[in-house]
């Protein structure tokens, strides 16, 4: 006999089903790709500083490509395979390039200088990667506030030398820490 | 109330084949290794719930290899989808209820 109890407990033992379900860090591999992305990505302003923008429009679409590829094998790996969540998440990153790309009227009509257009992205990414360890991985938290804390370096440190290569070496090595705190804890649930 | 618990569907009253309908609402596809990690069941009792739930036509099942090893992969159905709806409707009418003066 189905009583209001049964019901209860039943609906606690499927409430946890579906939380351990949501339970899924992102692959290492796409911190991996995105360290080494960023790090050329944020070295070539000290050193080319005239070819950053076109480092940019090919690394960032197939770094994005990349790790829809990256998710979706991971997913398939795992058993678990989320249309709407790769969805979700390609509208979430498209969103951050498309922020930055935003920026090209500002540059052009002079409102900004191009030297600041590398310190309003870093600011653009901490929130993408703070409202995605919100929404997902919660990695991504961290990440959002290391982001913010390179943005005000950048700004308050700005005669340092070599600057955008510190930077640069910072957020590269905060995405491979990320990663590979991800793959332990991984290893950690698998055995 | 008892009027309501006729209209509960008896596949979906067992809590696995509930969890599992309700997982494959939120995800288009879960392999059999991730349903059994997921509901924490032995192989034949997770086996035997998917079993009935497919009978019933509320899952579809297709088989592929990943990473050359062949993995059974589970969605819902248009009918599995609809059966649920009404299933988490009567319970959710069931929990209102609770409390109320029962007029059955």
């Amino acid at each position: 006999m189905t009583d209001d109890r049964q019901i209860r407990d039943d609906l606690s033992y499927v409430r946890g089903v579906v939380r351990r379900s949501e339970r899924v860090d992102n692959p290492a591999s796409i911190y991996f790709l995105w360290a080494a992305i960023s790090f050329f990505g944020y070295a070539i302003i000290d050193f080319q500083p005239d070819k950053t923008g076109v480092y940019w429009a090919f690394a960032g679409p197939i770094g994005g490509f990349l790790s829809a590829v990256l998710g979706s094998r991971a997913a398939r790996r795992l058993g678990q395979v989320s249309d709407r969540k790769g969805w979700v998440e390609a509208l979430h990153w498209t969103g951050m390039m498309f922020a930055a790309f935003l920026l090209i009227p500002l540059v052009t009509t002079g409102r900004l200088a191009t030297a600041d257009i590398p310190r309003v992205i870093l600011l653009i990414l901490a929130l993408t990667y703070w409202s995605a360890g919100l929404r997902d991985d919660r990695r991504f938290l961290p990440l959002g506030a290391v982001m913010a804390a390179m943005y005000l370096f950048t700004i308050y440190a700005a005669r340092v030398p070599y600057l955008w290569t510190i930077t640069a070496a910072v957020l590269a090595m905060s995405l491979a820490a990320a990663g590979i705190l991800g793959a332990a804890r991984g290893r950690r649930v698998a055995g | 109330m008892k009027r309501e618990i006729e209209r509960l569907d008896r596949v979906l009253e067992h809590r696995v084949r509930l969890a599992i309908a309700v997982l494959l609402t939120r995800y288009e596809r879960l392999s059999f290794s991730r349903l059994k990690e997921l509901t924490d069941e032995t192989d034949g009792n997770l086996g035997a719930n998917l079993r009935k739930l497919e009978d019933e036509g509320y899952l579809l099942v297709s088989k592929e290899f990943v990473d050359r090893k062949p993995v059974s992969w589970y969605a819902i159905s248009t009918s599995g989808r609809r059966a649920l709806k009404t299933h988490v409707d009567v319970l959710g009418r069931m929990i209102a209820q609770t409390g109320k003066p029962a007029r059955d």
